[in-house]
């Protein structure tokens, strides 16, 4: 007896507030999803009141699609996916080629397929493909070996590129976090999954101060000792990876970089440098956010976000109108809320039935996790504007679709999870 | 939970599964994955408790500075505009450009490119009336704030926005325009390069003539919509109101025009016209020569900058006599048939006293004095007053007061005091014949005015008020300061009538039309002795005599030659401004006027 199952109340039409499953209802994995995207209408209703890119109860109808799609996929036994994973990795390969082809500029970036009429943005559903990928061959392969990593690193290579070159960093960087999250959930090593990340550190060690390179590399090689096979070699290999990064980095930085893309990843640095460009977008969501203060000025009540003072602010940057709106209150209510969800999340990958069930959550989790925290943080001027959507808060229906999605995908390893834990 | 084991049993597997048993993910996995994932949102909670919480106040001043435009007030002045509403004063919206080299990109540039100066110049030289070489000259080497050029028309400023050049800016400002010249300087005054008001009404009037003006703030959307909440009323007041003058422009230009031309042919020192309305002492000309204009008034001496008539002393001669025998007359001390016996000397005190033209005249009546202009028939006439009454009189006039009036610096005349003028005799004598006390031309057209109107004293002025829009300012309230008869006065108007009809006061005469008047040509005293060569004529006329509206005074300083009278300096002056008074302000004759009566009754 779960939620919502359907087969068994089809037959007695019982008043629907007497329904038992009410009693089962999963309120943090449903309950916060839903109050975001309930919340978010009226805060694209304020973003878009001088103006019409986007009707805000589209978001709405999105989000009811959604629920009614996760609904349903929480029926259906994750394992019984299997079968579709090749063919819709396919599929998601060459709707991410089409886009290269034959897709919609904007921003200097080509994102969207133009279907029926409905722009559809392909990067976002290849995210949950390469989740659902990585979790099957990590089932079948997990990671004991270092050769055991070439498996999942091989099967999220291609997406990860195609989504690289369109390019949407930001995108990209998504199938970074859950690639090292999910070979950590599977069991690779804490130092493997840290030498993966200290690369990016020493990127930007190489970039900043490259004397400390000096220290880091050498404490890197002694890490790689300590843990991988084959210590010495491991070690050489990995100090020479590192120092060919350091080497790469500045020559990258300024060839491989377009001026946009080095703008937006350091401007947040000092926005004041460029306050009518590219900084503009920052300060002017930091000063929205600020001018909130601890109570917000109420929904629809947002001064500068009424007067679209701050751009992009019903998709990006519709942080910056919550935190207006409903000030400090709003925005930590919103962050305990993400943070609830992250937990049932965990919690739902840890009693999940299959190591393939309990992978896809985690990848999801992570996925949704990695996006909140890298887009609050661009948009409180803490972190480079990568344009990654907020879930379930951003107005943009390919994404909201995925996120639900994922959420069913979640709740219906939650309904056969080993241990039933009703409501946290 | 035993349903659900029998269905999933039944469901395909793959072989492994059963094979490999499932083990729970470590706790502290879990752990370091959920820490991992939450870590960004602690750092985040803070970074919103530093925005929202503690700087909450500042970046909300912040917000609100973003999204409202201040506009500071210029500075503008109200216009000033004659009695038919024709500017007298106004300001122009000119521009000072400004150029701020480092940013200079042309339309359609590539947003990196920097322009030469050289190259702005060459774009500017056509439009500015500076060349090329001076503006690169004036750019210099400086990277901003360059003023270009001042005092730039709207077409001009507008040329030079088209050019649609980033780094070029027009700085609005307001610049006092004079279109009358020197016509109204006397009156109005002049602001200075830093608009601060020198002279004339545009000091005496300052604060009336600022523009109501209040720093707006306005809340703008981010592409310039102004939102129309949150404005408070009367935040769009646009002030049009103008300070309207009792000045009639062509008047004023004319007797300004007529009485320089008089001054520069008698070489005299300076003359000054009045045209005043007798019931309610409003100015319609002001007229004074030598003057200035104040749109260069750089180019003249600050001692122009005065209004003489007004403000400077004259003693009037014999312009006074009709006022002292009204005085004699309200009295009773003499008949209006009396007649008096001119014996063409007398010795008061001392002091021997003529008639100005030597001669003896016999026994004259009065209206035969004021034609011969009898200084001894007027002492002998004005005996009969006592000089304490008679000074008392004087004292009443306002003699010695400021009269009450708008115009800037007014000044008092000046009266002996009545211990010296009741005790010394020569001082009632020489007052009979308006000599020994002084006062401005202001005041003897307004002691004028008091017999023109029947007896009460007008305070002459020179505004009616702010008028807004093109409505004409009402007309003031007459407050009425009755001093004299009706009967007195209009006994002293008949005697003046017949100065015009067979007097000195031949010049002024205009057919079909009853005019009184009285000419005057006073010794000036310096240093305490009458120099016979320094004389300030005059001439008073008040028309229509049979009930006057105006006075009309002629008064002309030091006119050299020994032809120079009342009758030939200041009659020629006012026989204009009269015949042109006339017409403008539609007057009919006399005659005409008393036919369409008499057909009345």
């Amino acid at each position: 007896m779960r939620a919502f199952n359907w087969r068994r109340n089809r037959k007695v039409l019982i008043p629907l507030w007497r329904l038992k499953t009410w009693k089962n209802f999963d309120l943090l994995l449903w309950g916060i999803p839903i109050i975001m995207v309930f919340l978010s209408g009226f805060l694209i209703a304020s973003t878009q009141r001088q103006a019409d890119y986007a009707d805000w109860y589209n978001h709405w109808i999105t989000g009811i699609c959604g629920l009614l799609i996760a609904i349903f996929l929480a029926q259906v036994p994750l394992e019984r996916l299997r079968p579709f994973l090749l063919p819709l990795y396919g599929l998601t390969i060459a709707s991410l080629i089409a886009v290269r082809l034959v897709g919609t500029t904007a921003l200097g970036a080509q994102r969207w397929l133009s279907i029926a009429g409905i722009n559809v943005q392909p990067s976002e559903f290849a995210k949950l493909v390469a989740i659902l990928l990585l979790a099957a061959v990590l089932d079948v392969y997990p990671v004991q070996r270092l050769k055991d990593l070439s498996r999942p690193i091989a099967v999220i290579s291609f997406p990860w590129i195609l989504v690289f070159i369109q390019p949407d960093l930001g995108t990209s960087l998504v199938f970074g976090a859950l690639l090292i999250t999910m070979l950590y959930w599977s069991g690779m090593p804490f130092e493997w999954a840290f030498l993966v990340i200290s690369a990016l550190a020493t990127a930007i060690i190489a970039g900043l101060v490259p004397l400390v390179l000096g220290i880091w590399i050498p404490l890197m090689g002694f890490v790689a000792y300590k843990s991988l096979p084959m210590k010495r070699v491991a070690s050489l290999i990995t100090i020479g990876l590192h120092g060919s990064i350091a080497l790469v980095t500045p020559w990258l930085w300024v060839h491989g970089l377009k001026d946009y893309q080095r703008d937006r990843l350091v401007l947040f640095l000092d926005p004041a440098k460029d306050p009518l460009g590219g900084g503009y977008h920052l300060l002017q969501s930091t000063v929205g956010i600020g001018s909130g203060g601890f109570w917000g000025t109420g929904l629809l009540q947002g001064q500068l976000t009424k007067l679209r003072f701050i751009p992009e602010q019903h998709t990006d940057f519709i942080f910056s109108a919550l935190g207006e709106e409903m000030g400090f209150l709003g925005t930590i209510l919103l962050v305990m809320g993400f943070a609830l969800l992250i937990a049932r999340l965990l919690i739902i990958a840890r009693n999940a039935r299959t190591d393939f069930e309990s992978l896809v959550v985690v990848g999801i989790g992570t996925m949704l996790m990695f996006q909140v925290v890298v887009n609050i943080f661009m948009t409180i001027g803490l972190g480079p504007v990568t344009g990654i959507p907020l879930p379930f808060m951003s107005y943009g229906r390919s994404a909201l679709l995925v996120n639900f999605i994922a959420l069913g995908l979640c709740e219906s390893v939650a309904r056969r999870g080993k241990i039933s834990i009703k409501n946290l | 939970m035993p349903v659900r084991k029998a269905r999933s049993s039944r469901r395909p597997r793959r072989k492994r599964q059963p094979v490999v048993p499932f083990q729970l993910v470590p706790a502290n996995r879990v752990r370091a994955v959920f820490a991992v994932l939450c870590l960004g949102l602690v750092g985040l909670s803070g970074r919103m408790a530093w925005l929202q919480v503690l700087k909450s106040s500042e970046l909300e001043a912040r917000a609100r500075a973003v999204q409202t435009k201040r506009t500071q007030p210029l500075g503008t002045r109200r216009s000033i505009v004659d009695r038919n509403g024709r500017l007298v004063a106004l300001d122009e919206q000119r521009y000072r450009l400004w150029a701020h080299p480092r940013y200079f990109n042309f339309p359609g540039d590539d947003p990196d490119l920097l322009r030469k100066p050289i190259e702005v110049a060459r774009k500017l030289s056509g439009i500015l009336p500076i060349s090329m070489g001076q503006l690169v000259d004036r750019f210099g080497d400086r990277a901003s704030g360059v003023k270009l050029v001042e005092g730039l028309n709207s077409e001009t400023a507008a040329e030079i926005r088209g050019l649609g050049i980033s780094g070029l800016d027009l700085e609005p400002y307001p610049q006092r325009v004079y279109p009358q010249g020197q016509i109204f300087a006397n009156v109005v005054g002049f602001l200075n390069q830093d608009r601060v008001p020198q002279a004339g009404l545009e000091q005496s009037r300052h604060e009336e003539l600022l523009r109501f003006e209040q720093p707006r703030s306005m809340r703008l959307g981010k592409d310039g919509t102004p939102l129309p909440d949150d404005l408070a009323p009367g935040v769009f007041y646009e002030d049009n109101l103008s300070l309207q003058l009792t000045l009639d422009a062509r008047l004023q230009e004319l007797a300004s025009k007529v009485l320089t031309r008089q001054v520069a042919k008698w070489k005299a020192k300076k003359g000054a016209a009045i045209v005043m309305d007798v019931v309610n002492g409003e100015l319609l000309v002001l007229a004074s020569t030598p003057t200035y204009d104040p749109n260069k008034y750089w180019e003249f001496q600050p001692s122009l900058f005065r209004e003489w008539s007004v403000q400077d002393l004259f003693e009037p001669g014999s312009t006074f006599k009709p006022i002292n025998l009204a005085l004699a007359l309200q009295e009773g001390v003499i008949n209006p048939e009396g007649k008096v016996y001119d014996n063409g000397k007398l010795n008061i005190g001392g002091w021997p006293i003529y008639n100005n033209d030597r001669q003896v005249h016999g026994l004259i009546d009065f209206p035969k004095l004021l034609q011969v202009s009898s200084n001894i028939g007027m002492v002998k006439t004005m005996r009969h007053l006592e000089a304490s009454i008679y000074w008392d009189w004087l004292q009443k006039l306002g003699l010695d007061e400021r009269p009450d009036t708008d115009l800037p610096g007014a000044v008092a005349g000046q009266l002996k005091n009545k211990d010296e003028f009741v005790h010394h005799p020569i001082e009632p004598a020489t007052a009979a014949f308006g000599q020994g006390f002084s006062l401005t031309p202001l005041k003897l057209a307004q002691l004028h005015a008091l017999i023109a109107n029947g007896g009460h004293l007008v305070s002459p002025h020179i505004t009616r008020g702010l008028r807004a829009g093109n409505s004409l300012a009402p007309r003031g309230s007459v407050r009425k300061n009755v001093l004299l008869r009706p009967d007195v006065t209009r006994t002293v108007r008949n005697w003046m009538e017949s100065v015009v009809e067979k007097g000195s006061g031949m010049g002024v005469k205009t057919p079909g039309y009853r005019i009184g008047g009285k000419t005057g040509t006073a010794q000036k005293a310096r240093n305490g002795i009458y120099q016979p060569d320094l004389k300030v004529c005059s001439f008073i006329a008040s028309l229509p005599a049979d009930r006057p509206r105006y006075v009309v005074l002629v008064v002309v300083d030091e006119p050299k030659g020994n032809n120079a009278f009342g009758s030939t300096v200041a009659v020629p002056v006012a026989k204009q401004i009269i015949d042109a008074l006339l017409v403008l302000e539609k007057i009919p004759p006399s005659n005409y006027q008393a036919k369409f009566n008499a057909a009345k009754i």
